[in-house]
């Protein structure tokens, strides 16, 4: 068996097997080499769970209140280095990203500001999150002149889709509520 | 061998390794890159043989057992039913990891997707809870961290290694 071959398998047919494993083996294929680490980094299907940064369910039922919180924390970070990662990793590839957040107690999720620099070519849609800053002025350098659409879904706090412009898009603030 | 117009056309493949493949049209459609030879050479003569460099006789002949069946269970309208995925576990359970990993390569280079869906499922269900030595092992891949990049990952991840069987 030629090696070299079989670890030069196309990244889509690694991402096609990694999404047959679980997200924790999935985390676990970064310490296989630099360039799965990169390939991890680039696989579109984000799945957490925060119970995945505690021993057990049960572990996380009985931690402290402050080890709950630093483990909260630490979680929210891998959400944030995961996209960032993504976006990184992915940036010449991605035409479509779909950012759908779905927290129980209806908290919107900050999306961190590397969004404003991924290279999209056609479309963004967001569900569930807001800005990490009121984005009254912020342009959307993601979108270029060949950008299709932008669809900022309900609930997106304070932000919606204004005009179009020749590169960019302005957002305005809104007032939509969450239900 | 043909009545005029009767004729089940045969395709015929040769592989790396010099072996001659002849196979039924419908079946050898299946492999992307067949079928886009001769929608670029619609002027190719039947017994046009179909060089494939990078597959050896082996894995095509797997290969064509596969789509050979799959063929033929799209055809009798059973894709989806048990019947399919009986001949897909009896298919896979003799195959070897090596084996398997040919299959792929070989699936790849064809570009059959169908085929190429039920490896990696295949190549996951084998990996599932394996170790990360394990896993290098199966796709020969070389550990090129620095003992100290190796560590900072591996403390990222700490979650993703808990319970971990080391085997």
């Amino acid at each position: 068996m030629d090696d070299d071959r079989i670890s030069d398998l196309a990244p889509f047919i690694i991402h096609q097997i990694m999404s047959h494993l679980s997200r924790k083996q999935v985390a676990q294929t970064s310490l296989l080499s630099k360039r799965w680490n990169h390939l991890r980094a680039s696989f579109p299907i984000f799945d957490f769970s925060e119970t995945d940064l505690f021993q057990s369910y049960l572990g996380m039922r009985l931690a402290s209140n402050e080890e709950y919180c630093e483990r909260i924390v630490n979680f929210m970070k891998l959400i944030d280095v995961s996209l960032l990662r993504f976006l990184l990793a992915a940036e010449k590839d991605v035409k479509e990203l779909d950012i759908t957040i779905k927290t129980d107690d209806k908290k919107l999720y900050i999306l961190p500001h590397i969004i404003y620099s991924a290279k999209l070519s056609t479309t963004l849609v967001l569900y569930g999150v807001k800005f990490e800053k009121l984005p009254d002025t912020i342009r959307f350098r993601l979108i270029w002149k060949n950008s299709e659409r932008v669809h900022l879904h309900h609930p997106i706090k304070l932000v919606t889709v204004d005009a179009w412009e020749k590169d960019h898009i302005n957002l305005i603030e809104v007032q939509s509520s969450y239900h | 061998m043909s009545k005029l117009g009767q004729a089940k056309r045969i395709i015929f493949l040769k592989t790396a390794d010099g072996q001659l493949f002849e196979v039924d049209e419908p079946v050898a459609m299946e492999f992307e890159i067949v079928k886009s030879f001769f929608d670029e050479n619609e002027d190719a003569a039947d017994d046009t043989v179909v060089p494939l460099p990078n597959v050896s006789a082996e894995p095509l002949a797997g290969i064509i057992e596969f789509c050979k069946a799959h063929v033929e269970f799209r055809a009798n309208g059973a894709a989806g039913k048990d019947e399919v995925k009986k001949f897909n576990a009896e298919y896979i359970k003799e195959k070897s990891n090596e084996q398997l990993k040919e299959l792929i390569l070989a699936a790849n280079y064809l570009n059959i997707k169908e085929m190429l869906d039920f490896l990696t499922e295949t190549i996951a269900n084998r990996l599932k809870n394996k170790s990360v030595e394990y896993v290098r092992a199966f796709f020969g891949i070389e550990n090129d961290f620095t003992p100290q990049e190796e560590e900072a990952v591996r403390k990222e991840y700490e979650w993703a290694f808990e319970g971990v069987d080391e085997d």
